[in-house]
């Protein structure tokens, strides 16, 4: 037969196994949506870094074991303190009697009105529904999220493909990209090379201007179109990209005349611009000389971008009738009046009839090798690093120096894009004083 | 003594007390609490400070209490050239029959019950300090001789925090014999339409004794053999400890303006009221909410004000308040 005593202690120890089972579960499905988080996380972020997929399955398999540990030792059988008796008791309503009762069960104390109570307190804790007073947690959102989150990870850690073998694919298809682009051509078909000729010949003879057969664009554009088509066959045939630092294969012998032909066609004056431009990308794409011998890429991405230079240079060629038109791409912040300030502008030339190019102040040859975008961002990022570059002189004040000619152009060249001159926002430039001109004019102008 | 007298006992204290309290309150409206508070105190053996404006309800409520109880009675209205011999009695000469002539001690209004000491701060500090035997050993020394008082003895001095002119404030030491200082607040509205029914017509309210001395030394056997947990009595501790600026459990208030706080009397008058509230509520144990609920009549007037505190008029009540929220269970 059990004593008040031992009714008591059994009570109280049933009581605040319930509670701990409750109080574990509660923080468990707290803390479980948090690490299920936290490993989807890790393996997002592995995936991004291309760690070994290990990495999750083991944040994964800790958390669970954390939490596993963390359930086994707190729904272990505890020693019921005075604290966790007051805690009970008070959440029972029994008005201090448990926590009374708690601490008189644990002495042997002979007294009727100790013997009263505990039988009492006894009584009462049996009829407790400790169940209902601290209910198992449902927690179905985060038993939902928790698992749902871990199966994510898990699909993230060991199904979908990681950033490395994704960057490594696209490194794959630019370097053929590239290699396209700069598979030089060894060979023309003989019917593709006839009718280049025949262009030729038409361009030569003038015909236009006697009135024969007008050489039109679009016949060039259909040609180029073809020859793109057999660059990118071949190179598909070949697979390989060529390797950084290695020069393409020299121009064929038979197709340097026609080369040559090419890029003296789309210096004719008395062709349209249009002709004139398609004629230089034949050449250019028969040849590729000038764009792949000096400037064989150090590295896919640097051919990307030179390519990505050219196309510039073709689109903004693409508009010869709008002479006025002005791309201008300003580099210099306003507000930095000591640094460089250079303004790159692409100006139709209508009396020279070449191609418009980029570079510090003009136009510029192509074949020169300054007008490459690569080239001249380079050089104007060069020239802002070297123009911001604080270098006080004797005279010049510091403080009021940074002050006022604080220069960030370097950042500023990175984010500035380039922007279409807006006509009606401009506003024409003072007029020289007439007594000032000739030595304006002296300045800008140099002698030969 | 087995389990089934100890319930007999708690049920006899239940009911007893219960009819004190109804039949003091067939004259006393409004103070229920006040006398809960006022029979816990005779029960535990305590004496009772009770303070108020005029006209509240004071004298009324000994008067009604010593009728109840059936003991004797006697009031002492204190004044500044009251004396000491006034209150305990004096030694007179009395001629015998042969015709010589002898000291017969003259037993003053102390010997009584119940003690009403009216307005007490009235009087000087001499005569005051004649109540401290008294309430404390519950004895009165003329003389060579000690005369014991008889049991149960209460004394329920009063005192009118309004006039404070040409008073002489109790010392601390007295004012730490007081078991409860019990503050007795206007009546609410409701009550004074019950006073004044009661006390304007002809129907005066009559009581009958609903118990004697004997009742309430019972009473107080049955309140000791209350049982209390260690931590139930160590929270008794922590809270009398607690009134102390250089304790532990001391509050930002204590620390601030008490100069020293309860002694140990106030943890006994904490546990003892505590027991009898517990038998109140029909419990043959001790709950910290026992203690909570008698811990203001029993620190407030035993927490001793520094100067700032009473510069700024801090409320004593205000300290134990704090006391109650911030000292751990």
């Amino acid at each position: 037969m059990h004593s008040a005593s031992d009714l008591v202690r059994a009570g109280l120890a049933r009581a605040d196994q319930v509670r701990r089972s409750r109080q574990t579960a509660r923080k468990t499905w707290r803390a479980a949506p948090r690490a299920a988080a936290a490993v989807i996380a890790i393996a997002a972020l592995t995936r991004l870094a291309g760690w070994s997929p290990f990495l999750p399955l083991g944040a994964l398999a800790l958390s669970c074991a954390a939490l596993a540990a963390y359930v086994f030792f707190a729904r272990r059988p505890h020693a019921v303190s005075d604290r966790t008796a007051s805690e009970i008791d008070a959440h029972a309503g029994l008005g201090g009697e448990l926590r009374s009762a708690h601490w008189f069960s644990s002495r042997d104390v002979e007294d009727p009105w100790v013997e009263l109570h505990l039988g009492r307190a006894a009584a009462r804790i049996d009829a407790a529904d400790w169940t209902r007073l601290y209910p198992s947690v449902r927690a179905r959102g985060a038993k939902i999220g928790s698992a749902a989150m871990a199966i994510a990870a898990l699909a993230l850690a060991l199904w979908i493909p990681s950033r490395a073998g994704i960057l490594a694919g696209g490194r794959a298809s630019d370097s053929a990209r590239s290699a396209k682009a700069l598979q030089p051509l060894k060979s023309l078909p003989a019917d593709l090379q006839r009718e280049l000729e025949d262009l030729l010949k038409i361009a030569e003879s003038g015909t236009a201007a006697e009135g024969g057969r007008v050489l039109t664009a679009a016949e060039l554009r259909k040609l180029l179109a073809r020859i793109a088509d057999l660059q990118a066959l071949r190179a598909a045939n070949e697979g390989k990209a060529p390797r950084a630092g290695e020069r393409p294969d020299a121009l064929p012998e038979n197709l340097k005349p026609l080369s040559e032909r090419l890029k003296k066609a789309s210096e004719m004056a008395s062709l349209s611009p249009e002709v004139r431009d398609a004629f230089s990308e034949l050449a250019d794409k028969i040849a590729d000389d000038s764009d792949a011998k000096p400037a064989a890429p150090r590295a896919p991405q640097d051919a990307t971008a030179s390519t990505e230079a050219q196309a510039g240079d073709a689109a903004q060629a693409k508009k010869p009738g709008d002479n006025e038109d002005l791309s201008i791409q300003s580099v210099k912040d306003a507000s930095a009046g000591g640094g460089a300030g250079v303004v790159m502008m692409s100006n139709q030339d209508a009396s020279g009839g070449k191609e418009s190019g980029l570079g510090l102040g003009g136009g510029s040859e192509p074949n020169r090798g300054g007008g490459r975008m690569a080239d001249l961002g380079a050089a104007l990022r060069k020239e802002t690093i070297e123009a911001t570059t604080d270098n006080p002189g004797e005279n010049v004040d510091t403080s009021h120096r940074r002050k006022t000619e604080r220069g960030d152009a370097t950042v500023a060249y990175s984010k500035t894009a380039t922007r279409a001159f807006e006509r009606g926002r401009s506003s024409a430039p003072p007029a020289v004083p007439e007594g000032r001109r000739a030595g304006v004019h002296s300045y800008f102008i140099r002698k030969q | 003594m087995t389990t089934t007298a100890v319930v007999e006992s708690i049920d006899q204290f239940r009911e007893r007390f219960t009819r004190i309290t109804q039949e003091v309150g067939r004259r006393i409206v409004g103070h229920e609490e006040v006398v809960n508070l006022t029979v816990t105190s005779l029960i535990a053996g305590g004496h009772v400070l009770l303070e108020g404006i005029p006209g509240v309800g004071k004298t009324s409520l000994v008067h009604t209490l010593a009728d109840v109880l059936h003991l004797s009675f006697s009031r002492i209205q204190f004044t500044p050239d009251l004396m000491p011999a006034d209150i305990v009695g004096t030694n007179i000469v009395q001629e015998g029959p042969q015709g010589g002539t002898y000291f017969e001690f003259q037993r003053g209004p102390i010997f009584a019950h119940v003690v009403l000491a009216d307005e007490i701060n009235r009087a000087t500090p001499k005569t005051q300090s004649a109540l401290l035997e008294a309430m404390q050993d519950v004895s009165v020394s003329v003389g060579r001789t000690t005369y014991r008082l008889e049991q149960p003895f209460l004394v329920l001095a009063t005192q009118n925090p309004l006039e404070m002119e040409g008073t002489y404030p109790l010392p601390e030491a007295q004012l730490d014999r007081f078991f409860f200082k019990l503050k007795v607040l206007y009546p609410s509205e409701a009550s004074m339409h019950d006073i004044l029914e009661r006390t304007t017509t002809d129907a005066s309210a009559t009581v009958t004794r609903v118990a004697d001395g004997p009742a309430i030394l019972e009473m107080r056997h049955t309140a000791r053999a209350v049982v209390i947990a260690r931590p139930v009595q160590a929270y008794a501790i922590r809270l009398t400890l607690g009134s102390h600026p250089d304790s532990p459990y001391a509050t930002a208030l204590v620390k601030r303006y008490v100069r020293y706080g309860a002694s140990p009397r106030a943890a006994q008058a904490l546990v003892l009221a505590a027991k009898i509230q517990a038998l109140i509520r029909g419990q043959a144990f001790v709950s910290v909410e026992d203690v909570r609920a008698v811990a203001l009549p029993a620190l407030r007037h035993r927490i001793l004000l520094n100067f700032e505190g009473e510069a700024d008029e801090v409320n004593t009540d205000t300290i134990v308040t704090e006391l109650l929220s911030a000292v751990p269970t």
